[in-house]
């Protein structure tokens, strides 16, 4: 992949000041592909959320450089739009009101959002829940309405941050395999951020490792095999390996959490 | 069937209270002033609607709260968007609201009697500043209130502004602006009602006065009912259009 859709580089950022100064990131840099899935994963307080922000527009980082697609990021904008842990959905809005949103606020004439909406709706398996309002829905199904008006908009690149954290184990299952079936679709960057090691050997070509105090990237380790992967093959059995010795998690204290004790 | 066994499994307590009360009211003449029996009561209702008095009375005391919970509103709103939108504003501005705001309604009754005359429109003033507040500091909190991710999602997704203010924040405020509106109707009507007694030539509270000057405690007795039932209905009407305009609020308990 020769094009990049992000570039941030040398970027730190910093809270406050004096004794209540809090050092969220230092030196960070990443290069994410176009169409690459790139996992962040690190234990609470490395910063991983800041480092989505950041390049979401939310804030701006205390130095350092952020690029996509060529721009400096300076503010929010629909070609890196976000899915939240907890959906962030329109409660006032129907399935199809949420993911019609964005391209009502593009100005899409109504016969093409009917369109755009039809193939979104039919991509995350949700025919027939288009007038629901979320409160309707369960979790997983409210989380694919989100993973839908994400994409309806067409952006570059989905910005993600522990969307499926707040999910059973078997919705999360489910959703990951979607994900991975409906990025294999649509082709665009993800930048996803978990604290679970093993989702982050599911869905992603690269692992970015994050360590805390202060937030920084720790290695990049990139994953070969194929999709849907075995996650007890030889690869990424060595991979998980290497990402709890990196953040100084011995293998079977903590299962499949990077959670543990830094 | 079963919606009438639960009808009366609801108000059976209700109902026995008020035969209890005609049983001992008939049984002693000496308390005909003091709580005339509710048969007495029915009958001054009937002779009132003949005359055409209580539905004048209750016209003219639901005009007045209608056209100051109106005023109210299209103050209150708008004020309390602003204030729950822009911290620059309402660094300067909450301490004036916060300022008046616990002065009671009722101790504005003097004045308003010296710049308005007697009057609907000073009663109205009155219903005005009861149900102001009410209104304007729960759409502030509702505004205030909306969710970051929400915004933060609308902005993700390419809404400017303006946009956000009027597809996030707007919508997510309702359910609290609603229930300002439920709260500064209820105090409105009290307030309504406080007002005529003092200064007013028609309406509920001028009905009491009068049944008072009449020696007609049952006239009085109408009065407080009507008071009630119309303040019964006026909630049952704003539920029922929050439900019209909030659809998908409370859908799943």
């Amino acid at each position: 992949m020769a094009d990049l859709a992000v570039e941030i580089r040398n970027v730190e950022k910093v809270y406050g000041s004096g004794e209540h100064r809090v050092h969220a990131l230092s030196d960070v840099s990443v290069d994410i592909g176009e169409q690459e899935f790139v996992c962040v994963v690190g234990p609470s307080g490395c910063g991983k959320t800041t480092l989505l922000n950041i390049l979401a527009g939310f804030e701006g980082p205390t130095s350092g450089s952020v690029r996509a697609f060529g721009k400096p990021v300076t503010a929010p904008g629909p070609d890196r739009t976000m899915m939240f842990q907890d959906y962030a959905l329109f409660p006032w809005l129907s399935v199809a009101g949420n993911i019609e949103y964005g391209l009502k606020r593009r100005g899409m004439p109504k016969q093409k959002r009917a369109r755009v909406l039809a193939h979104y709706v039919q991509l995350i398996d949700l025919k027939g829940f288009e007038k629901k309002y979320p409160s309707q829905l369960s979790g997983g199904m409210r989380q694919r309405v989100a993973l839908a008006r994400a994409l309806a908009v067409n952006p570059a690149i989905l910005l993600m941050d522990e969307p499926f954290a707040a999910l059973d184990a078997f919705t999360r299952e489910r959703l990951q395999d979607e994900l991975v079936r409906v990025w294999q679709q649509e082709k665009k960057a993800v930048l996803f951020i978990t604290h679970s090691i093993d989702e982050a050997i599911k869905l992603a070509d690269r692992i970015v490792v994050m360590s805390p105090r202060p937030g920084r990237i720790s290695e990049n380790l990139s994953i070969a095999s194929p999709r849907p992967r075995d996650v007890d093959s030889d690869e990424c059995v060595a991979i998980v390996r290497r990402v709890r010795e990196i953040l100084h998690i011995w293998p079977g204290s903590v299962p499949g959490n990077g959670c543990g004790p830094v | 069937m079963l919606r009438m066994v639960k009808l009366v499994a609801q108000y059976w307590l209700l109902l026995a209270l008020i035969l209890l009360w005609e049983y001992v009211s008939i049984g002693n003449p000496s308390l005909a002033l003091q709580l005339p029996p509710p048969s007495e009561i029915f009958s001054a209702a009937l002779e009132l609607i003949k005359k055409g008095q209580l539905q004048t009375d209750v016209s003219a005391s639901l005009a007045r709260v209608g056209k100051a919970l109106l005023a109210a509103s299209l103050f209150g709103i708008p004020l309390g968007a602003m204030l729950g939108g822009s911290r620059k504003f309402a660094w300067s501005v909450e301490p004036v609201v916060n300022f008046f705001r616990p002065i009671p309604p009722l101790a504005w009754i003097p004045l308003s009697i010296l710049w308005f005359g007697i009057g609907d429109l000073q009663n109205e003033f009155i219903i005005f500043l009861a149900a102001v507040f009410p209104i304007l500091i729960n759409t502030m909190e509702g505004v205030r209130d909306a969710e970051r991710q929400l915004i933060r999602a609308a902005r993700t997704l390419g809404a400017s502004r303006t946009m956000i203010a009027l597809t996030v924040t707007l919508p997510a405020a309702l359910p609290q602006m609603f229930v300002g509106l439920r709260v500064g109707t209820g105090i409105a009507w009290m307030a309504l009602v406080a007002g005529e007694l003092v200064a007013a030539t028609s309406g509920l509270g001028y009905l009491i006065n009068l049944g008072r000057y009449l020696f007609r405690s049952d006239y009085v007795i109408v009065g407080m009912v009507a008071i009630g039932l119309i303040g019964l209905m006026l909630d049952g009407a704003i539920r029922l259009s929050q439900r019209i305009v909030m659809p998908w609020w409370r859908l799943v308990e």
